[in-house]
């Protein structure tokens, strides 16, 4: 019995190679596995009639032979399927179908990837009011009322008198240091705070939108220099810009930080050569410097013991120079124009 | 402030040898920066100066002349000209035939049947102004036949320079060049004018000074038997190189003082000042000035102005007036040079709206001290240039404290600021170039110059100017390596960051919309205008005010895009602001969603799957709506519902209402989602709970029933989930009314699942539940089965 069962299963094989068709397979599988004739069918019958004790043993061969003939043919199946398969004719050039595609406004990347930046040396977000005090936005960053400096930022004003003695009139935020005094009176020192915000300036042009971002770091601690002012400046400039680009402080004033600083990258376009673009092979980027004694002395820090840093940029423009989007219009950013907002 | 500076100028008072980009480089990284260079080159070939000595009528035309022009040879040449400007005697530029000016070759030519041998030209013509009235006039004095860049010095480099608004001590020449001097560390050279003061024929002037506080110093002098014409070419020149248009000398003059000294000058005709006085003090009641700009200002009652014996002559440090001003006919003036209080003037300039360059002086703070050697170099010139002779003594009404201002300074604070040691020689050094007196060896004594007594407090400012001058580009770049602040970053931008991913997965397009609000938007929405928050100076209509919802903007956002846009998915998740009276507003953010379809019942269930996914990816397993049981703004009533987690309400899902709709113009049918954000992040989860997946199979059995259409969905599953543990879930699988369900009925069919976490339940024991539901909800609800 044993061996009728493996010359089946050699017969099996040998006639297995000649197939072409499905009917030829068909048949093949009538020819072995018919329920009537089927040659194993009719071999596991007769095993019936074997003495007992022999039973298992051929039983379990003649189980793992249908087995085996059974799989065979489901692969010369699919073999005799892709065969057909691949005559058709296929394009794979049609277009795919269509999916559901959302986008990130690119303000909103733009904000992702510098957060994340700062995040990486330990800058903590931070979210403080829009529409602010006259105190926190200008009186606390060292320019009382009255101060020539603070016609340098267009401010939208909520009232047209001071109507509290203490913080005087209710401003949209123009610029995000607003944050600073506001960070430093939680008391929880050392600081080293990342404020991205909406910020808002009476100036509308194409290069002026009356709402922007900024993006401003504070560090408050001590022990703290210039240097380290140059190296987190250059720290998120070679990550974000590029390892190639340098950076130049260039002094500048601003009441709140002294000494203050405009922050020039060197030009991707020229790698610092000079051309169309840039200034002698640097592009302005903003303004930075070392927290004002005066400023500290606003939020309750002790000049003498601590000292710090700060700078506020603004990210469309960050964004923009990045990527060398040339975007005519920066007020486009905001009117939700889908055709826009969809290719970013 | 940014200034036009030639190079050329500056380096009568610094001793320099670099290029002029050498020199612009080392300024920008250690001082003012220089943005761009201009290099002045003559734009103009062939041209000499030349003498009209004859006009004629032209024969052919009425506008054109005929002009004998000298121009050093033995034959004048024949000039065919048109300007109105020109007499005999006057000396003008003349491009000879073969020259070229404004790009273009003059040849020889005939107008209307005469000959001309060359051309006269205007400023602007030459490329040295924008004038363009008439014939470049020449001084009087000027030599025939001398090429006209040679006589203007014309070769030389032209700054545009940034000064910060904290420097006026620096917005001119003199402070220039001492700064430049002390960055590149060569010689600065500079000599106060010494002029004679002796007083020929005496002329009478009383100056009386009423607001000392207003006013810290006055001086004056009179000056007599002054010649007003042409300046010379050479002053000419330096005007027009910081963009000034040349007038006569005598305006020449001040406006040169305004250039090199930074300080604002005055010159009054004598004869038209009323009891030959001069006063400072404030403006009375219903004063009037028809200032130099031709305008007439009503004065700001008690702003300071100079008066005559009975009127205001000039707006104190702002402009002086038309009637008291030099004109071409004068013959004795007063020269003013002059300190004013800075908020003063600024108070003035920004009632009357009148900005001058010397107001935008003043506003930044000028040194008293600053008026002696402008109106000394002022006395000199009239004299050289005009032939004025002193007539008064030198008055100096002086009301400040010359008091020099004492820093104690320590090298180590220097060194804590820089993060680096500067030898104390080297910090005594620029300190020392930069003007400041320097004593002491540990503890540094600075003395204050007067010109930086205005922006030099205490030792901070020192270390800047020690810090830039040395140059910041010596310092190393480090980062912190101090520990780290405590605390963890606030979970709402995680949050936030994740619902726009999950919204842009799904197909949501993020919007950001200025936050103001214009009123009509706020009336298209049915707000109140009331509620909001008012902006006192907006830029426009279409800013007045800050939102207190994103719907309206979303809405806006549909309108604009609903052609362009098939599918339009689009959120935001941004703040609002709500007004509380006399305190800041409670900035709230918000998640807005809205999508827009044809027929509103498509919108609304494809934004409740967005929203469910959304709070699914939050981890928020359940919520409820509940059909809106009150009229609200812009929502449709009978198809929004308030959007519920446990026990808190936190926004409203619904379309909107069609009135509002048409306000706003959109065509299709808009669903919208409106969420608090931080209620809905106080469901938030980090992470979801985990179910063991089920052990034994369920069963599903289906129901279709006809049921009254007011009965809700939700409650139809609740009451079916309570009648039997064995009840694991109920799916929906369709509602529907036509003509075959009667009247105020609707189709629903259900799915039921069915399972025991312990064993294999039989369909035998799950039929018998199904049946027991049928039985149940055809008690409550009257239902029929289909």
């Amino acid at each position: 019995m044993k061996e009728k069962l493996e010359g089946l299963k050699k017969e099996f094989s040998q006639e297995l190679e000649k197939i072409k068709s499905s009917a030829d397979l068909e048949s093949l599988s009538n020819k072995y596995l018919g329920r009537k004739n089927g040659s194993l069918t009719l071999l596991m019958k007769e095993m019936k009639e074997l003495p007992k004790e022999k039973m298992p043993l051929v039983g379990k061969l003649a189980n793992e032979i249908k087995e085996f003939l059974l799989s065979q043919m489901s692969t010369a199946k699919s073999k005799l399927e892709n065969k057909n398969k691949s005559d058709n004719f296929f394009d794979p050039t049609l277009p795919g179908t269509e999916q559901p595609v959302g986008h990130l406004h690119m303000v909103s990347q733009a904000i992702r990837e510098i957060s994340a930046i700062f995040e990486h040396i330990g800058f903590q977000r931070e979210r403080y009011p829009e529409v602010e005090w006259d105190y926190y936005g200008f009186e606390a960053l060292n320019m009382p009322q009255g101060h020539p400096a603070r016609d340098e930022w267009e401010t939208f004003f909520i009232d047209r008198e001071p109507i509290n003695k203490k913080f005087g009139q209710r401003i949209l935020t123009p610029h995000t240091s607003s944050g600073q005094v506001r960070e430093m009176e939680k008391n929880i020192l050392p600081i080293r705070m990342m404020n991205i915000s909406k910020t808002y300036r009476r100036q509308i042009d194409a290069s002026h939108s009356p709402m922007f971002h900024q993006f401003e770091g504070l560090v408050v601690d001590q022990d703290i220099n210039i240097t380290h002012l140059k190296g987190t400046v250059e720290y998120f400039v070679k990550r974000f810009f590029g390892p190639d680009r340098e950076i130049r402080l260039r002094p500048h004033h601003f009441q709140f930080t002294e000494p203050s600083f405009e922050v020039d990258i060197s030009c991707g376009v020229c790698d610092g050569k000079g051309c169309k673009l840039c200034k002698e092979g640097w592009l302005e980027l903003a303004g930075a410097g070392m927290v004002h004694p005066n400023v500290l002395k606003a939020g309750g820090i002790d000049p003498k013991v601590y000292g710090g840093f700060a700078f506020g940029w603004g990210v469309e423009r960050c964004y923009m120079m990045k990527s060398g989007l040339n975007i005519d219009d920066i007020r486009l950013l905001y009117k939700n124009d889908l055709r826009v907002i969809n290719q970013f | 402030m940014n200034l036009n500076i030639s190079y050329n100028w500056l380096k009568e008072y610094v001793a320099t040898k670099d290029s002029a980009r050498d020199f612009a480089k080392k300024l920008t990284v250690s001082g003012p920066t220089i943005d761009f260079i201009h290099e002045l080159k003559p734009t103009f070939k062939k041209v000499v100066v030349g003498e009209i000595i004859k006009i004629d009528k032209h024969p052919q035309a009425d506008k054109l002349q005929v002009c004998q022009v000298s121009v050093g040879e033995k034959k004048p040449l024949n000039i065919v000209c048109g300007a109105s400007n020109i007499q005999a005697g006057q000396k003008v530029p003349v491009v000879l035939v073969g020259g070229e000016v404004s790009g273009n070759e003059v040849k020889k030519a005939v107008l209307r049947g005469v000959e001309s041998e060359g051309m006269m030209c205007s400023q602007k013509e030459l490329g040295l102004g924008e004038d363009h009235s008439g014939i470049f006039i020449l001084p009087s004095y000027t030599k025939v036949g001398l090429l006209l860049e040679k006589v203007m010095n014309l070769e030389d480099s032209i700054f545009d320079i940034e000064v910060t608004s904290n420097r006026p001590d620096a917005m001119n020449i003199i402070g220039l060049a001492r700064e430049a001097a002390a960055i590149v560390d060569a010689k600065y050279t500079y000599h106060e004018s010494k002029p004679n003061l002796k007083i020929g024929q005496e002329i009478k002037l009383a100056v009386s000074v009423k607001e000392p506080k207003l006013c810290p110093r006055y001086r004056a002098i009179v000056m007599t038997s002054v010649k007003v014409e042409s300046s010379p070419l050479w002053l000419q020149a330096r005007l027009l190189s910081a963009g000034l248009r040349p007038i006569n000398n005598l305006v020449d003059i001040t406006n040169y003082i305004l250039l090199e000294f930074g300080q604002p000058m005055h010159v009054f005709d004598f004869d038209k000042l009323q009891n030959q006085e001069i006063i400072v003090r404030k403006s009375k009641k219903g004063e009037t000035l028809l200032a130099l700009d031709g305008k007439n200002y009503e004065l700001v009652e008690n702003s300071l102005v100079i008066a005559d014996g009975k009127n205001p002559v000039a707006v104190a440090g702002i402009m002086g007036g038309e009637l008291s001003a030099a004109t071409i006919t004068t013959k004795t003036i007063v020269l003013e040079s002059a300190n004013f209080d800075q908020l003063s003037v600024r108070r003035t300039a920004r009632a009357l709206n009148l900005h001058s360059d010397s107001s935008n002086l003043f506003e930044k703070g000028l040194a008293p001290e600053n008026t002696t050697p402008a109106i000394l170099r002022a006395i000199e010139l009239v004299a050289e240039l005009a032939s004025g002779q002193v007539a008064s003594k030198l008055f100096d009404c002086a009301n400040y404290s010359s008091k020099t201002k004492k820093i104690d300074l320590s090298s180590k604070e220097v060194e804590r600021v820089l993060g680096l040691e500067i030898k104390q020689a080297e910090i005594k050094s620029i300190l020392e170039r930069l003007g400041f007196n320097v004593s002491g060896t540990t503890a540094l004594k600075v003395e204050v110059p007067y010109w930086r007594d205005n922006d030099i407090d205490g030792p901070h400012d020192l270390i800047e100017e020690i810090a830039r001058v040395y140059g910041y580009h010596k310092l190393p770049a480090k980062l912190m390596a101090s520990e780290l602040p405590e605390g963890e970053s606030k979970p709402e931008f995680f949050w936030e960051d994740k619902t726009k991913d999950v919204l842009v997965g799904l197909g949501y397009s993020e919007n950001i919309n200025y936050s103001f609000i214009s009123e009509r938007l706020i009336k298209n929405s049915a707000l109140k205008i009331e509620d909001h928050l008012k902006i006192a100076n907006p830029l426009s209509g279409d800013f007045e005010y800050m939102r207190i919802s994103l719907v309206p903007g979303l809405l806006q956002s549909v309108k604009e895009n609903e052609r362009m846009v098939k599918d339009l998915k689009i959120f935001e998740l941004s703040k609002s602001y709500l007004n509380n009276e006399n305190n800041l507003p409670n900035e709230k953010t918000d998640l807005c969603l809205a999508r827009a379809e044809d027929s509103t019942d498509k919108a609304f269930f494809d934004v409740k799957g967005a929203l469910t996914v959304v709070l699914q990816k939050l981890n928020i397993e359940d919520f409820a709506l509940k059909p809106l049981s009150q009229e609200l703004p812009y929502w449709q009533k009978n198809e929004s519902a308030e959007i519920i987690i446990g026990d808190n309400k936190i926004g409203i899902i619904g379309t909107i209402n069609r009135e509002t709709l048409q306000l706003f113009n959109i065509k299709k049918s808009p669903a919208l989602v409106e969420i608090d954000f931080a209620k809905l992040l106080k469901s938030a989860k980090d992470s979801p709970t985990y179910k063991p997946i089920a052990k034994f199979p369920a069963i599903d059995l289906d129901i279709s029933m006809e049921i009254a259409e007011n009965i809700l969905y939700d409650e139809v599953v609740g009451f079916i989930k309570n009648i039997n543990d064995l009840i694991k879930q109920v799916l929906f699988l369709s509602v529907y009314q036509d003509q075959n369900i009667p009247k105020g009925k609707k189709a629903l069919a259900i799915r039921i699942n069915y399972r025991d976490d312990n064993k294999t339940l039989e369909l035998a024991e799950a039929q018998k539940i199904h049946n027991k539901v049928v039985e149940k909800l055809k008690k409550e609800y009257n239902i029929s089965i289909r």
